[in-house]
């Protein structure tokens, strides 16, 4: 056990020496994995290998026909297409947003606090809620939004009109990220050393100039971070949005992977289909999990 | 700032004011639906100013539901979500704290292989094992009960790597007082380790709660019982009315209930909860 | 009060690292015994496997007659004060005090009248409510070492207690460790890298080198005979001159026949230098030298004097306040009754030998 001496394996110096007792605590935990994560998890893996007869009762074993058959399917395809516009947008939006406020606030000596606690609270607000009120204010018939826009002539329908239906999707998502994005660039902003920037002013360099040669270079490590951690949510904490709202519509334009899966695999019953997205889904977040950890070694050295 | 420029501050405010107005607007929007009548919502745009139907929406809204769209009063709803957030709650961290404290405090063969099990729950979200996960369930017999709720939420890594980063920070030699003084293991867990990692365990609490409070998928696959609702999910049953508009008044006093107790939480507890924020990420 | 026999202990690591290589010490009842040696020596890991904190590869330890190898620390019946004191920082001084004493079931008024003796001995009354974090390094090292007396062990164990304080407070500490351990009359097992307070503590003074023990004995028996090259240089502030023997014939010095055969290096303690030829009595060796520099700290001046061919400058220790010139030529007288002997090859003491003293 000591001979696997990398740092996050690490114990202490000074250990019980029980011989039971550990697996006891660690009981539970293991249970739990075993049973509602790993257990299905494999399940996964192995029906996207398995074609099911339409009663249930029969499966064969059809190597990698249920992937071949998604990547021949126009509808996964667009669905890849739509989940990466979306994370993109999502991503790019909340992120600019924040960090914008984040410098606002950073600027300020006083009432930061008071900003803060203005912007922090949607953190707490469940996706879905956030996608019922955005819905509600772009409501064709009496939306505030579609209202306004009525003036500079968008005739606003997200229920036929797939662009319409994905920048409301995009602008809910981000709306709610928001606070998370900017809790997280206001930490980033307050670690770069103070005399850093003194050194620029005196340097002369102007506070548009310093914040794009010292400020955002020395914050990237938190930007990248964010990305990953904004990808994510994007891709996968977004499925109640899309769920209550669009329903995937219209004509799928805002169909996105996570909400595919459900309907295939819940409401269309398509097992072997379901399974190959979800064993996909997995290599995905494995992917990403990959990057963040990989990065984390590195914002150590920072 | 380091230079006086008079312009750029009230740029700076004008910036914030605008964020803060976009953060607010739909929820000040949300609450303003739900004091109005049905009437306010059928034509023309929706209400900018109060009116004066608040109590009769939150009150039918609590007591007997909308009965429409099958949903159950919030009263139930915010219970059942209450309910689950409070066991996902206690049990994350329960089952993480010890998980930690195996792991740090212990040799034992397969320590690092379980190590390994709870970082791979990391990458398995439910969104991408949802039939499987429903059929154990199932299998189970879990469905339309608080266990079949809570219990497949409460493994983490997250909470299990937090305390493992705590424990990790701890002196030695503070294990060492404590067996020279006469504590055993449960001892020791008891009376040092516990009381110590009280600020962590309450940072985490309020990060778990709201965790918990919006779950949405999971309630959806396992609950088929209107007894068994919580709220946040309940607002699809509310919304999800064919060929028409939902009763914007009532669907809003649902979401503003929704939002209220996990939102509470994170202004009354700022501190705890950016702590519990910024160290579940590390 | 208990002795403590240590016998043919060793440690061994993971890896074949050996810390502690086969080590016989034996601890007399109510001695203090100071372990001193520089890092890595061993004197902590051998500290740690008294107290049962470190387990034992091969030997036997045994505390009051009891062999404790495959005892917990807790059965032991010993008492430990670690260098950072490893006080519980969310109890009370009080409930520090307690925890030891509530674990093993002492009853609730034993456990009172106990920890009021350790609070007057220590005096640290008033603090005995407030939290470790509340108090100052000093008042947490009397918190520390309040928590060994209440429990009235067999022994003490004392790691480092005093290196993270101030010097002042360090002297003061010592003087009281000394005091207490008299009156309680517990025998203490003291680690330190400090000569100074090794010196001033011990009964019994054991430097450990390299896993090993190089000398035991009284601090004035380790000062004045050392044994080998390492305590010569290790004990005392300065340490010991060490010249190399070689060197000083190349220069073209000789030396007396009563210096044996077989010595590589000479060693004599700076205070037993002499300028003046008139303060020695008997034979010595005289070295033309030139003084370098001086340091005055008061009570006593340090002269720093450079001899030809010697690759290290020798120190000179002079009573008061030193009235010469730097950069002057002077003669160093050696007495011959105060040299130390070494072999360059086993590190060990020739002696003298006496015929040649007498002559």
């Amino acid at each position: 056990m000591l001979q696997t001496g990398r740092p996050r394996m690490q114990t202490k110096r000074t250990i019980f020496p029980n011989k039971v007792l550990p697996y006891a605590l660690l009981a539970p935990q293991i249970a739990i994995t075993v049973v509602f994560f790993l257990w299905p998890a494999g399940q996964a893996v192995v029906s996207s290998f398995l074609r099911e007869d339409p009663f249930g009762l029969a499966s064969t074993f059809v190597w990698f026909e249920n992937y071949t058959r998604l990547f021949e399917d126009p509808a996964y395809v667009d669905s890849l297409r739509v989940t990466a516009a979306f994370a993109i947008a999502v991503t790019f939006c909340s992120m600019t947003f924040a960090l914008l406020l984040a410098v606002a606030v950073n600027r300020l000596i006083r009432l930061g606090g008071v900003y803060t606690t203005l912007l922090v609270w949607p953190y707490a607000v469940a996706p879905v809620v956030a996608g019922v009120l955005w819905w509600f204010l772009f409501n064709p018939t009496i939306g505030i939004l579609p209202y306004l826009l009525s003036f500079m002539g968008v005739h606003w329908n997200h229920r036929i009109n797939g662009n319409h239906a994905m920048i409301m999707l995009v602008v809910a998502a981000s709306w709610k990220q928001i606070s998370y994005n900017f809790l997280f660039f206001v930490a980033g902003l307050q670690s770069i050393p103070r005399s850093l920037i003194e050194a620029a002013a005196i340097d002369g360099a102007g506070p548009m100039k310093r914040f794009w040669t010292i400020i955002f270079p020395l914050l990237s490590p938190t930007t990248f971070f964010l990305l990953i951690i904004n990808v994510n949510y994007a891709m996968f904490d977004t499925f109640s949005i899309v769920d209550a709202t669009t329903g995937g519509g219209p004509a799928g334009a805002t169909n996105i992977l996570v909400f595919k899966v459900f309907a295939d695999g819940i409401l269309g019953l398509n097992i072997g289909s379901s399974a190959a997205q979800s064993v996909i889904l997995m290599m995905i977040v494995i992917a990403l999990t990959f990057v963040q950890f990989r990065y984390v070694e590195r914002r150590v050295q920072y | 700032m380091i230079e006086n420029r008079p312009w750029l501050n009230v740029f700076t405010h004008l910036v914030l004011i605008l964020g803060v107005a976009i953060v607010i607007a739909p929820v000040y929007l949300a609450f303003v639906a739900s004091t109005h009548g049905d009437g306010a919502f059928v034509s023309g745009v929706m209400p900018l100013w109060p009116g004066s139907e608040m109590a009769a929406n939150y009150g039918s809204m609590f007591t007997t539901g909308m009965a429409k769209s099958g949903a159950p009063p919030l009263a139930l709803m915010m219970w059942n979500a209450l309910v689950m957030a409070v066991v996902i709650t206690v049990g994350k961290i329960a089952i993480s704290i010890i998980s930690a404290y195996a792991i740090i405090y212990f040799r034992f063969p397969g320590r690092v292989l379980f190590f390994w099990m709870i970082f791979i729950t990391l990458m398995l979200p439910v969104e991408v094992r949802i039939v499987p996960t429903f059929k154990v369930v199932a299998d189970l017999g879990m469905l339309n009960s608080y266990a079949g709720l809570t219990l497949p939420l409460i493994a983490s890594a997250t909470a299990t790597f937090l305390f493992r980063q705590f424990f990790m920070t701890l002196p030695d030699e503070l294990t060492e007082a404590a067996r020279v003084d006469g504590a055993g293991p449960m001892r020791f867990f008891r009376d040092i380790l516990l009381p110590l990692s009280r600020t962590n365990i309450a940072a985490l609490s309020v990060i778990l709660f709201i965790y918990g409070w919006v779950q949405y998928l999971w309630p959806l696959l396992v609950t088929t019982d209107p007894r068994y609702y919580t709220i946040v999910m309940g607002i699809k049953r509310m919304v999800a009315v064919a060929e028409a508009d939902p009763q914007w008044n009532l669907v809003m006093a649902a979401v503003m209930l929704a939002m209220l107790p996990p939102v509470l939480v994170v202004i009354l507890m700022q501190r705890l909860f950016v702590k519990g924020l910024v160290e579940t990420e590390k | 009060m208990a002795t403590i026999a240590i016998e043919n202990v060793r440690k061994t690591y993971p890896g074949g690292i050996e810390v502690i290589k086969g080590l016989d010490l034996s601890i007399a009842a109510g001695e203090l015994v100071v372990l001193v040696g520089p890092s890595g020596c061993g004197k902590s890991t051998l500290l740690r496997m008294i107290a049962g904190l470190e387990s034992i590869t091969a030997g036997e330890i045994a505390i009051g007659g009891r062999v404790v190898n495959n005892l917990e620390p807790a059965e032991r019946d010993i008492a430990m004060v670690f260098q950072n004191y490893a006080l519980y920082p969310h109890m009370s001084v009080r409930g520090n005090l307690e925890y030891g004493l509530k674990n093993r079931g002492t009853p609730r008024a034993e456990i009172d009248a106990r920890v009021k003796e350790a609070a007057r001995i220590l005096e640290i009354e008033p603090f005995l409510d407030r939290k470790p974090r509340q108090l100052s390094g000093g008042q947490r090292q009397r918190v520390a070492m309040g928590r060994a007396i209440v429990r009235k062990p067999q022994a003490f164990l004392f790691d480092e207690p005093l290196s993270n304080l101030d010097a002042k407070l360090r002297g003061h500490m010592r003087v009281e460790i000394r005091r207490l351990q008299r009156t309680l009359g517990t025998t203490l097992v003291y680690v330190t890298h400090d000569q100074l307070e090794a010196m001033t503590l011990a009964d019994k003074l054991v430097v450990m080198n390299g896993g090993a023990i190089e000398q035991q004995g009284s601090p004035l028996e380790l000062y004045g005979d050392p044994q080998t090259l390492f305590v010569a240089g290790f004990m005392g502030s300065p340490g010991m001159n060490l010249i190399d023997v070689a060197q000083l014939r190349a220069a073209g010095a000789t030396l007396p026949d009563a210096v044996p055969a077989g010595t590589g290096v000479i060693g004599i303690r700076p205070e037993d230098v002499f300028l003046e030829a008139g303060r020695v009595d008997g034979p010595a060796i005289t070295l033309p030298a030139r003084i370098e520099a001086v340091e005055m700290v008061g009570a006593e001046s340090l002269a720093y004097a450079a001899v030809g061919g010697l690759s290290q400058s020798v120190v000179l220790r002079i009573p008061g306040a030193w009235t010469g010139h730097a950069d002057t030529a002077a003669d160093l007288h050696l007495p011959l009754t105060r040299l130390h002997c070494f072999s360059k090859e086993t590190g060990r003491k020739v002696p003298l030998s006496a015929p040649a003293l007498a002559a």
